[in-house]
């Protein structure tokens, strides 16, 4: 099966209707930029379902919309989001710029990460679906499996490299059928900013970290069973400084990154869904 | 297509404890965004799981009696029955293919 409409169902004065209640709800104070904001949905008080047959819009990309002021974490990003609304042009086919957006958010980080082509599998069974073929369940099936099991293998818990292996298993799904898959993957693809590489942040001082802070836990049980509240981050300092020091700043990169990384994802949609819309006029 | 619904402290029993069939429970709250972003997933689960698992959702805050029942303190948090009883719990997000992976060895 395979989910196409109308954006807006071809009607201009729909798309305006989203984008003044977007608006409103900007103005209002409800959407900021903020994590953990509510949902546009829930501000919206009408469910995922019904707001994709009202406004012509893909359940998956109705998700994405739904989710992103929550996971925005800036004005820009907020931005930015809107922006996304504003590209859609009334009437387009946007089944093939959600295909386009998936496999980008397929390629990891880093290049070392994926020594058995999980990138390109995945790729080919999706672009066989966008191109009207169908892909056996058992293929899925065998590449999900493979997948979770590499995962289990390859890392150590709390490793992690393990955050790409979940965007990979929630892309293991046909788009046509599961809609949930984008907002899966975009969920972790500014968190997977940790794994750019920084050439401040070698692996050697990830695992020295990890060595350090797994010692002061250990050494800490006592006065958490006394019931204290050790400050870990004063005591990694104190312990290690020049260390701890540098951790920080990596993950203030890392932050930073992932903010970028956002919006960057956002920002290349909105670039699938305008270009769309020029074909579609052609 | 069979989708995730709510159940509540009345129905809890008979829907979910006293099924003849599997039960999924999943409990959320309106403000939890990694909550939001797994509802999609159980609602795919229950149309792939349709006439073998029933899937349900409980708001800890319209039900806080549920979870208390259940020490639910966070959310999202997965529980899986089997004949009345926990066979499995799950707390945070996880991948449909890890939910799915679960399920099926549990199942």
């Amino acid at each position: 099966m395979t989910v196409s409409m109308s954006a807006f169902h071809g009607r201009p004065e729909l798309k305006q209707r989203l984008l003044d209640s977007i608006d409103a709800l900007i103005n209002q104070g409800h959407i900021t930029g903020k994590r953990n904001a509510k949902s546009l949905t829930g501000l919206l008080s009408i469910d995922s379902e019904e707001f994709s047959d009202v406004y012509g819009l893909p359940p998956s990309l109705v998700l994405l919309l739904d989710v992103m002021p929550a996971y925005a974490g800036s004005a820009a990003a907020i931005a930015a989001w809107r922006d996304l609304v504003v590209a859609i042009e009334p009437g387009a086919d946007l089944t093939l710029p959600l295909y386009g957006f998936l496999l980008m958010m397929l390629v990891p980080p880093r290049d070392d990460i994926d020594p058995s082509d999980i990138t390109g599998r995945l790729s080919k069974l999706h672009q066989r679906l966008s191109a009207g073929e169908v892909v056996a369940r058992a293929e899925w099936a065998s590449l999900r499996n493979e997948l979770v099991a590499l995962s289990e293998e390859k890392f150590a818990p709390g490793d992690r490299r393990k955050l790409q292996y979940s965007v990979w298993e929630a892309a293991a799904w046909p788009l046509s059928s599961s809609p949930s898959i984008l907002v899966q993957m975009f969920r972790s693809w500014g968190i997977l900013s940790e794994l750019v590489p920084d050439p401040e942040w070698s692996d050697a001082d990830e695992a020295r970290k990890d060595q350090v802070l797994n010692e002061i836990w250990q050494e800490q049980a006592p006065a958490r069973t006394a019931g204290e509240r050790p400050n870990y981050p004063a005591l990694f300092s104190a312990r290690e400084p020049d260390l701890a020091g540098r951790f920080e700043a990596h993950l203030f990169r890392a932050n930073a990154g992932a903010t970028a990384r956002w919006i960057e994802a956002v920002n290349y949609l909105a670039m699938l869904f305008t270009r769309q819309g020029v074909t579609d006029q052609v | 297509m069979k989708k995730a619904t709510n159940v509540n402290s009345v129905e809890f029993n008979s829907k979910v404890l006293d099924a003849g069939s599997p039960v999924l429970v999943d409990f959320w709250a309106p403000w939890c965004g990694p909550c939001r972003a797994l509802a999609p997933i159980l609602d795919e689960v229950a149309a792939d799981f349709d006439g073998a698992m029933d899937v349900y959702k409980v708001d800890i805050e319209a039900e806080p009696d549920v979870a208390a029942r259940f020490g639910v303190q966070t959310v999202p948090v997965l529980i899986l029955f089997k004949g009345g009883e926990e066979i499995h719990r799950r707390v945070g997000t996880l991948s449909r293919t890890q939910l799915t992976a679960i399920i099926e060895q549990k199942l």
